[in-house]
């Protein structure tokens, strides 16, 4: 037992999955700057990075394609390690960020947020130059996910004990609950708006401005800090709750926190690009199978995967079919899922 | 598994929900755009009265309040018999992610090509079996566990919608038509549906209620089963068929409808316990009679207007849901 | 880095500002957020995010650098013989921004309701004229100002003036209508949506003298919802006379209720398919074939009424 509770070397392995990883992320965010709807050569993006070029080539590069490719790597930060934390706290592999209702809370206070913004907007105030509600979406959708999620955890207690099972199940009432309404509020009020409020729910990070990193930032730094606290006691949790307890160990305390830092991981990063489902999913797996026991090797795993696949499917989406974008939500489940469905038939 | 609990007797069960399912149907002929009161209601019924209430009566509410029984009876038995032969409270048509994957078929016709009707109930049946096979093999081998199927049918339903969403993208200005018809509605549904979906949701049905001793003996120890001579798991993948077929036919006509899967055979259970053989009957009408109130009150509470009955299922289904997970003390019971 | 950068623009600022005030004075315009734009020149290369931007542009002579179409079903047809060289944006409520940038347009002629989210990625590119198309009003107005925006006001309004002539002179005449009321219907589902007063189209109709069941919308100072979803059996109850079917890509489902040989429309055999840019019909092009279609489908006598 206190071979599994000290810390273990990462394998050869593991420690080669991680370059080639960490080199095949660093090669998608330079194609993440480089390729677009748009053809710029390497001389121009160089010029272009060195500031002293034409003012598309500025644009394209500073406002559209730099912000837009560092966001898709926070955001697949933030699903894969709130992923992996649910999974190891539920003991259970197929957990993801969407059993706690996040992104169904986060849709529904966006199709809303749509539909009202229709009517606090008005024409009486000349200042008011563009729907508030729709400026701070990010904003809302991150609240509905954390009202949601909360819900979910009172919900889920047993006994004023943290029990996976029933908040599994409680999230999954609830999930199903919010989007059915999410869809009938769509149906019912959303007829002028219903494309626009699609491309948020299908997960896009389409128009992806710095302002939006700024507001992830904090929220990947508070996520990163926790899951590292969170290692050791992480460990100790994966064993039975006997042997917990006589290591002395506050163990509900530390399961709420780890489910508070999963929550705000996955609500801070759906209010920015909107429910993105897959990730959270597959990316725990992939690195639980690269990294076997070894806790802190499966996080950097999480971290690096989570942002490879992220910005490799956003860049493919945006250049497969210019001037139309596939969201990102779309394009990394369909890669997602040959992928797992390959790790669970070898499983068996 | 539901433990047993202090019964009702099953006669008088039956006899209170038919008589509420009565007075529903009656309420649902009624209600519309106009109030028709019982006498013209008679009138119309025997060929009578004026014209406009005529065709109301019986060329929309009529057909409507038939769909609306026949599919919550269908989306009731689906929900029990995939809840029986796995054992598993949880596994209804829509946490398996059957509802979604036929969804998404339907979508993906209604997107890409422009069908003749008669496919989709083909379509939303080819994309529910893909959907629901995909959920038990990622459950793996060890689907009696609830939560398992659940987050397996999670996944497969998230990856569904996700897809579902992309299509809608691509569908540019038909995405409003599309959201409305994944809302969940009855509305405007008549004889042209039902006929339509009629044979997908009869002979099933029909076929579900003869089977009930081999329903019965799936309920027991898989090795009792054997024993007593069970083929266990080709009849549990019948039933399983049998069904995702009504499920999906169904979705196929009136869009997702969530939640009736889910709480009728729940209600049906409580109220009978261990007496199983009265489990699909009681299911079947406990749905029929949720699906009809809620498309009574879809029909009325936003009046001149209708609200999709998809989000009414919902708001009626799960905090009644969230009740039952926080009275039961037992952890594998819902 | 950002020195060298500021000093170019200046230096470009410098060149071409003297320019500017020779030609025409700075342009401010209002759009409809209320926001104040403020062009140095008149535009040359608009960008249409909206079938209106690329209508009104090509009414008044400019031809769009680019246009956003709808998804699957392509560029507005009415305008694809004008606009078979001009770059694509891609949908209106995703048109891509990078291509737009490249294109370098001086206007972006915009649907309000579909750019509000990423408005201030289009300003970053050029001055965003961003419009309701919903009424009559809106198209006068947005016809006007983008008139003002594209050095061309006079004919703008001259537009507004003679389409106005034009209703009055249908309205005036008469001309014992058969099928006085109407409903505008879209939709491939099994429920028809129908539209309000307000919007453009069932505007025109009203002005006409027909009579839209559709009925007020709740909140007319906001423009949307522009209709709503009708059951078969309200519109049976108020049974207009004639029926206007927007086109589907499917084939209609609430045509084949039972119940629809029964509308006085059916039987009178008084539906009519209207074109797409019934949809968005705010554009000078759109909204005069709107009349034009009008006038063909439901006005008894057309060439009485033109030739006067």
């Amino acid at each position: 037992m206190t071979a599994i509770v000290t810390a273990q070397k990462p394998s050869n392995r593991a420690v080669i999955g991680i370059i080639l990883g960490g080199i095949g992320l660093i090669l998608a965010i330079v194609t993440g700057v480089q390729s677009g709807a748009v053809d710029l050569t390497w001389g121009q993006i160089w010029v272009g990075l060195t500031g002293d070029s034409s003012e598309h080539v500025q644009r394209v590069i500073f406002d559209i394609r730099l912000p837009r490719t560092l966001i898709g790597l926070l955001i697949g930060i933030h699903f894969a390690v709130s992923g992996w934390l649910l999974q190891l706290l539920s003991r259970n592999p197929l957990a993801e960020p969407g059993i706690l209702g996040i992104s169904a809370g986060a849709s529904l206070i966006a199709v809303i947020a749509f539909v009202i913004g229709d009517w606090v907007v008005s024409g009486a105030n000349p200042y008011n130059n563009t729907s508030p509600v729709l400026q701070y979406l990010p904003w809302f959708a991150m609240a509905g996910g954390l009202v949601a999620a909360v819900a979910v955890y009172l919900l889920g207690l047993r006994n004023g004990q943290l029990s996976p099972l029933k908040m599994t199940l409680t999230g999954a009432v609830i999930a199903g609950m919010l989007h059915a309404l999410t869809t009938g509020v769509l149906a019912f009020w959303g007829h002028a708006h219903t494309e626009l409020v699609a491309q948020w729910l299908a997960g896009s990070l389409y128009g992806a401005k710095w302002d939006y990193l700024f507001t992830l930032l904090p929220w990947t730094v508070i996520g990163l800090v926790g899951v590292g606290l969170l290692v050791k006691p992480l460990k100790v949790m994966q064993l039975d709750d006997q042997h917990v307890h006589t290591l002395g160990l506050k163990l509900n305390r530390w399961r709420a926190f780890a489910l508070l830092i999963a929550t705000l991981l996955a609500a801070s990063a759906v209010g920015v690009v909107g429910p993105v489902g897959f990730i959270g999913l597959v990316i725990p797996h992939i690195s639980r199978k690269l990294a076997g026991a070894n806790l802190p090797v499966q996080l950097v795993f999480c971290v690096v995967f989570g942002a490879l696949l992220t910005v490799g499917a956003d860049v493919l989406g945006r250049t497969l079919f210019t001037p139309y974008e596939v969201p990102v939500g779309v394009v990394s489940a369909i890669l997602g899922v040959p992928f797992f469905l390959y790790l669970l038939s070898r499983q068996s | 598994m539901m433990e047993s609990e202090p019964t009702v007797r099953p006669c008088r069960l039956y006899a209170l929900a038919i008589l509420i399912l009565s007075i529903l149907f009656v309420l649902g002929l009624m209600a519309g755009s106009r109030w028709v009161s019982l006498s013209s209601l008679w009138a119309a019924l025997n060929g009578g009265g004026d014209l406009l209430t005529k065709i109301s009566v019986v060329e929309l509410r009529l057909p409507r309040n038939m769909l609306g029984m026949l599919g919550g009876a269908a989306l009731g038995v689906a929900g029990a018999v995939i809840q029986g032969v796995t054992r598993n409270p949880l596994a209804s048509p829509g946490l398996t992610g059957v509802i979604a994957s036929a969804a998404l078929a339907v979508v993906s016709l209604r997107t890409l090509a422009s069908p003749d009707a008669f496919w989709l109930p083909l379509m939303a049946l080819a994309g529910g079996l893909v959907g629901g096979a995909l959920t038990f093999v990622i459950a793996g081998r060890q689907q009696l566990q609830p939560e398992r199927v659940v987050l397996a049918g999670i996944a497969v339903t998230s990856l569904a919608t996700a897809v579902t969403t992309g299509l809608l993208l691509v569908s540019g200005a038909e995405a409003a038509e599309l959201y409305y018809w994944l809302a969940g509605s009855l509305m405007g549904r008549g004889w042209v549906q039902l006929e339509l979906v009629l044979p997908w949701l009869v002979l099933p049905l029909v076929v579900l209620f003869f089977m009930h001793r081999p329903f019965k003996l799936l309920q027991l120890d898989d090795d009792l089963a054997l024993a007593m001579g069970l083929a266990v798991g080709r009849w549990r993948l019948t039933f399983l068929l049998l069904a995702l077929l009504v499920a999906a036919a169904l979705v196929a006509f009136t869009g997702p409808i969530v939640f009736i899967g889910l709480v009728a055979p729940h209600i049906a259970k409580r109220l009978i316990g261990s007496q199983i053989k009265h489990w699909l009957p009681l299911s079947a009408l406990f749905g029929a009679l949720l699906l009809l109130a809620a498309d009574i009150l879809a029909r009325q509470l936003a009046f001149p207007q209708e609200l999709p009955v998809g989000m009414l299922t919902a708001l009626i289904g799960a905090p009644w849901l969230i009740y039952l997970l926080n009275t039961k003390q037992s952890p594998r019971s819902v | 880095m950002l020195g060298l950068r500021n000093l170019v623009i200046a230096l470009v600022f410098v060149l071409i500002a003297p320019a500017g005030w020779a030609g025409n004075q700075n342009i401010e315009l209002m759009d409809d957020r209320g926001v104040t734009l403020r062009l140095s020149s008149v535009a040359a290369r608009p960008a249409a995010i909206s079938t209106f931007g690329a209508d009104v542009s090509l009414a008044l002579g400019v031809k769009p650098v680019a246009v956003t179409d709808y998804g699957l079903q392509g560029v507005p047809d009415y305008l694809a013989s004008q606009l078979a060289d001009v770059q694509g944006l891609g949908p209106r409520h995703q048109p891509n921004l990078e291509v737009l940038s490249e294109v370098a347009p001086d206007l972006v002629i915009a649907i309000r309701r579909y750019t509000e989210k990423d408005g201030s990625h289009i300003e970053s590119i050029a001055p965003l004229l961003a419009l309701d198309l919903i009424t009559l009003q809106d198209s006068l107005r947005a016809v006007e100002v983008t008139g003002r925006a594209l050095g061309a006001q006079e004919k703008a309004e001259a537009l507004n003036v003679e389409f106005l002539k034009r209703i009055e002179t249908l309205a005036a005449h008469e001309v014992g209508r058969s099928g006085k009321t109407i409903a505008l219907l879209t939709s491939g589902s099994e429920t028809p949506f129908i539209y309000y007063d307000h919007f453009l189209p069932t505007a025109l109709l009203e002005r006409l003298g027909f009579d839209n069941v559709g009925g007020e919308p709740p909140n007319p100072e906001h423009g949307i919802p522009l209709g709503y979803r009708i059951s078969l059996e309200a519109l049976l109850e108020l049974n207009p006379d004639t029926i206007l079917l927007l086109p589907t890509s499917r084939q209609r489902a609430f045509t084949m209720n039972p119940i629809w040989p029964y509308l006085k429309a059916v039987r009178d055999e008084r539906v009519f398919e209207v074109p797409h840019y019934w949809k968005e019909g705010a554009g000078p092009i759109a909204r005069d074939r709107i009349l034009g279609d009008i006038e063909r489908l439901l006005l008894p006598h057309p060439e009485s009424v033109v030739g006067e």
